[in-house]
C-alpha cells in the first residue's frame, strides 16, 4: 500500500508502528471481542506479521510478512514451511513481503511485494507467484507493483494493486494484467482534515485521497474491492465498491461506505459481505490498538453487525468451510471465531 | 523582568561564550553563533499569514549547523529511554547519517532541552535562514537548483531523485546551499519544527486556532517550489509523529519562549 501518491505538505507513512511491536504488549492493550452467539479464541500458529490466510477442507494456510514464510497447518498438526518469500520495508515504510494467499488446485498462490527499498529488485518482485506442491516457487506475473489483494475467478484471476490503485484480471497462461479497473481518488470535506494543519488544509476546501484496493473478493456476480483510503484516513473515509464482471462500461459503485480504513472484504456463506477495518487513525499513536474490526453486512438491508471487535491492524478475514471464521492480524494473533 | 527569567539568560549567554571555545552540547552537530542585530522578518509577496515584511531587532543565538541525524537523536534515546523516531528503523529515513524524521513537537523539543537547547522561534530560523536582509534563500536570492537543497517534484509533494536524493538526503549535503554563516540545509531536506505556535503576525489568532499549532519551516525533500521558501510557514498538530520529511534542529536562544 502507498496511502500518499498526492501527499500533504507533510508526508505521513503510517503502518508499521505496530507492526514490529511485541504481540504481548499488544494484546495486554485490547482483548478482541466477539459478538454475542461467537467465540474467539488464538490458532496455535505464530506469525510475526500477520498477512495472507486461505483454507481447503480444513487444512489452513497463511503468509508472514516480518519473515517471508507462507505455512500449512493440517487440522491437529504443527505448521509446517512450504517456502520463505522476500520481505522488506517500502520506500513509505510499510511492511511489504508476501501479502495475500489463495489456494488452486494441488498449488497455493501468493501476491508479493518486494525487498528493502535501498535493496536490488529481486525476481520475485511485484509479482503473482505460485508455489507449487514440492516447495517451488514460480513467478506467474511480474506486471504488478504492490499486487495486496488476490481473488480467483474461475480460470482466472483478479489482482488489487495498490500501488497503481487499479483492479487487474490475469489469464490463465498469460503474464500481461489487464486493467479491469482504475478507481479514482475518494473526495473528503477538508472540515475532517483542518484539524491536522489549518494551512494545509484551508476551510472550505475539499481534499482527496488515493483510493488503496486493499482486499478483493467475487461473488453475487461481481467483484468486491475494499478502498482503504489515504492519509490522514479520516473516520468513515473507506469504502467497499462492487464493479459487475461484464465485457464493457464497468462501473463501480460504493456497496458499504462510512467505514474506517478496510483492509479486506470477503463474500460470506449465503452471500453477506466479511470486511475486515484496520483501524481509527489517530494524530499522535497512528492506527490505534484495538480499534480494528470485523463486520458482517447485509445486502439486502444493509445492516453491519460487528462480528469482533478490538482487532489490532487486521489483515485478512476467510470463511471456513466448517464455519466460523479466521483473521490474521499484523500487529497480533491469528485469530479464530467460531459460532457458540 | 524576574530573576528567574533573567537568570537563565545569563546562563545562556555564558553558554555561548563556552560553545565559542568548543564546547557543543550535540558531539558532531555544532552550534553557529548568528549575531544579535536587525533583520529583515516576514514577507509581503508570499502567502498571507506571512504578512507584512519589516525589519526587527533580533538578538544574538546559535543554531545547530545541521539538522539533527538520526545517530544524534539515538545518542540521545539510548541515554533517556524517551520513545524512538517513527522511521529510526527504515531502510533510507533510519540512516545514521540522515535527518531524524517521525517526531511530534514534544519529542523534538524533549532532546533540545536534554542538551539545555530549544527549538527555534520563527524569527530565529528566518534570521538564520535569510541573513539580516531578508534574501530569499540561505545562499542569497540565486532560484533553487538540484546543487543547493534536496527537493521534491514540480508538482505537490512528490519526492525525485534530480538533485541525488530520492528521500532525505545526509545532513551535512548541499554545502552549496549554506547560508552565510555556514548553517546547512534550512531550506529542503525536512520540514524543521519550531518553538512558535501558530498565529498571525499581527492580531490575535482566532479561537480554533490559538495555542494549537505549532510551526514547522523550510520545506523538505518531497516540496514543490511554492512550500521551499524561507517565509512558508506550515502549521502542524505538534502531536503528529509520522511525518517521514518532518524533522528539527536546536537552538541556544536568549528569546524568551513564546
Amino acid at each position: 500500500m502507498r496511502p500518499l501518491a498526492r501527499a500533504s505538505a507533510i508526508a505521513a507513512v503510517i503502518i508499521g508502528a505496530l507492526a514490529s511491536a511485541p504481540i504481548d504488549a499488544v494484546l495486554a492493550q485490547s482483548a478482541p471481542k466477539a459478538e454475542a452467539g461467537f467465540v474467539v479464541s488464538e490458532l496455535p500458529i505464530h506469525l510475526k506479521v500477520g498477512s495472507g490466510a486461505a483454507e481447503r477442507d480444513g487444512t489452513l494456510f497463511f503468509t508472514d510478512m516480518g519473515t517471508g514464510k507462507v505455512l500449512r497447518v493440517d487440522p491437529g498438526s504443527s505448521p509446517t514451511l512450504l517456502a520463505t518469500l522476500p520481505v522488506g520495508v517500502d520506500v513509505m515504510g510499510f511492511p511489504t513481503g508476501p501479502y495475500k494467499v489463495a489456494v488452486e488446485g494441488d498449488r497455493l498462490l501468493v501476491t508479493q511485494g518486494w525487498q528493502d527499498v535501498n535493496r536490488s529488485e529481486g525476481p520475485q518482485d511485484h509479482a503473482l507467484l505460485s508455489i507449487e506442491p514440492g516447495g517451488a516457487v514460480r513467478v506467474i506475473s511480474r506486471g504488478f507493483w504492490n499486487p495486496y489483494g488476490l481473488a480467483p475467478t474461475g480460470a482466472d484471476w483478479f489482482v488489487v494493486d495498490g500501488g497503481k490503485n487499479a483492479l487487474f484480471l490475469l489469464s490463465q497462461g498469460s503474464s500481461e494484467p489487464i486493467e479491469y479497473f482504475a478507481f479514482p481518488r475518494i473526495h473528503h470535506a477538508a472540515s475532517a482534515l483542518q484539524s491536522l494543519s489549518p494551512t494545509e488544509f484551508p476551510t472550505g476546501q475539499p481534499y482527496d485521497v488515493d483510493a488503496v484496493p486493499t482486499g478483493v473478493a467475487v461473488g453475487n456476480g461481481v467483484v468486491y474491492v475494499a478502498l482503504f483510503g489515504g492519509f490522514p484516513f479520516p473516520d468513515g473515509g473507506g469504502e467497499i465498491v462492487s464493479i459487475p464482471i461484464v465485457a464493457t462500461n464497468r462501473q463501480a459503485r460504493v456497496q458499504v461506505g462510512d467505514l474506517n480504513a478496510p483492509t479486506d472484504v470477503a463474500v460470506d456463506r449465503g452471500g453477506g459481505l466479511l470486511v475486515l477495518e484496520f483501524g481509527r487513525f489517530e494524530v499522535g499513536r497512528g492506527f490505534a490498538p484495538g480499534s480494528g474490526r470485523l463486520l458482517r453486512i447485509d445486502l439486502a438491508t444493509g445492516e453491519r453487525t460487528v462480528l469482533l471487535a478490538g482487532l489490532t491492524q487486521p489483515a485478512t478475514v476467510i470463511p471456513l468451510s466448517t464455519g466460523g471464521y479466521v483473521v490474521t492480524q499484523m500487529g497480533g494473533p491469528v485469530l479464530r471465531l467460531a459460532p457458540k | 523582568m524576574s530573576i528567574s527569567r533573567a537568570l537563565p539568560a545569563l546562563l545562556i549567554t555564558a553558554s555561548i561564550a563556552t560553545t565559542a571555545a568548543g564546547g557543543d552540547p550535540i558531539p558532531g552537530n555544532p552550534l553557529i553563533e548568528i549575531p544579535a542585530g536587525p533583520f529583515v522578518f516576514g514577507s509581503d509577496s508570499g502567502n498571507e499569514n506571512e504578512r507584512p515584511r519589516r525589519v526587527i531587532e533580533g538578538q544574538a543565538f546559535a543554531i545547530n549547523r545541521t539538522e539533527i541525524t538520526n545517530a544524534q537523536y539515538r545518542r540521545f534515546v539510548d541515554a533517556t529511554g524517551h520513545r524512538s523516531a517513527f522511521y529510526g528503523g527504515h531502510p533510507v529515513l533510519g540512516l545514521d547519517d540522515r535527518p531524524v524524521v517521525g517526531v511530534s513537537f514534544d519529542d523534538a523539543a524533549a532532546f533540545c532541552a536534554y542538551y539545555g537547547l530549544t527549538l527555534p522561534s520563527e524569527q530565529e530560523y528566518e534570521r538564520a535562514a535569510r541573513g539580516t536582509d531578508g534574501t530569499a534563500f540561505p545562499w542569497g536570492n540565486a532560484p533553487i537548483d538540484a546543487t543547493r537543497a534536496n527537493h521534491g517534484a514540480e508538482l505537490c509533494c512528490s519526492g525525485d531523485d534530480s538533485d541525488g536524493y530520492a528521500m532525505t538526503a545526509p545532513a551535512d549535503s548541499f554545502p552549496a546551499g549554506a547560508s552565510r554563516e555556514g548553517v546547512l540545509n534550512l531550506v529542503g531536506n525536512v520540514w524543521e519544527w519550531t518553538r512558535d505556535f501558530y498565529a498571525p503576525y499581527q492580531g490575535q489568532a482566532p479561537p480554533d486556532i490559538a495555542g494549537k499549532y505549532r510551526v514547522l519551516r523550510g520545506g523538505a525533500w518531497n516540496s514543490d517550489p511554492s512550500h521551499l521558501s524561507t517565509t512558508y510557514r506550515l502549521a502542524y498538530d505538534p502531536e503528529f509523529r509520522f511525518a517521514a520529511n518532518g524533522g528539527f534542529r536546536c537552538v541556544r536562544s536568549l528569546a524568551p519562549a513564546q
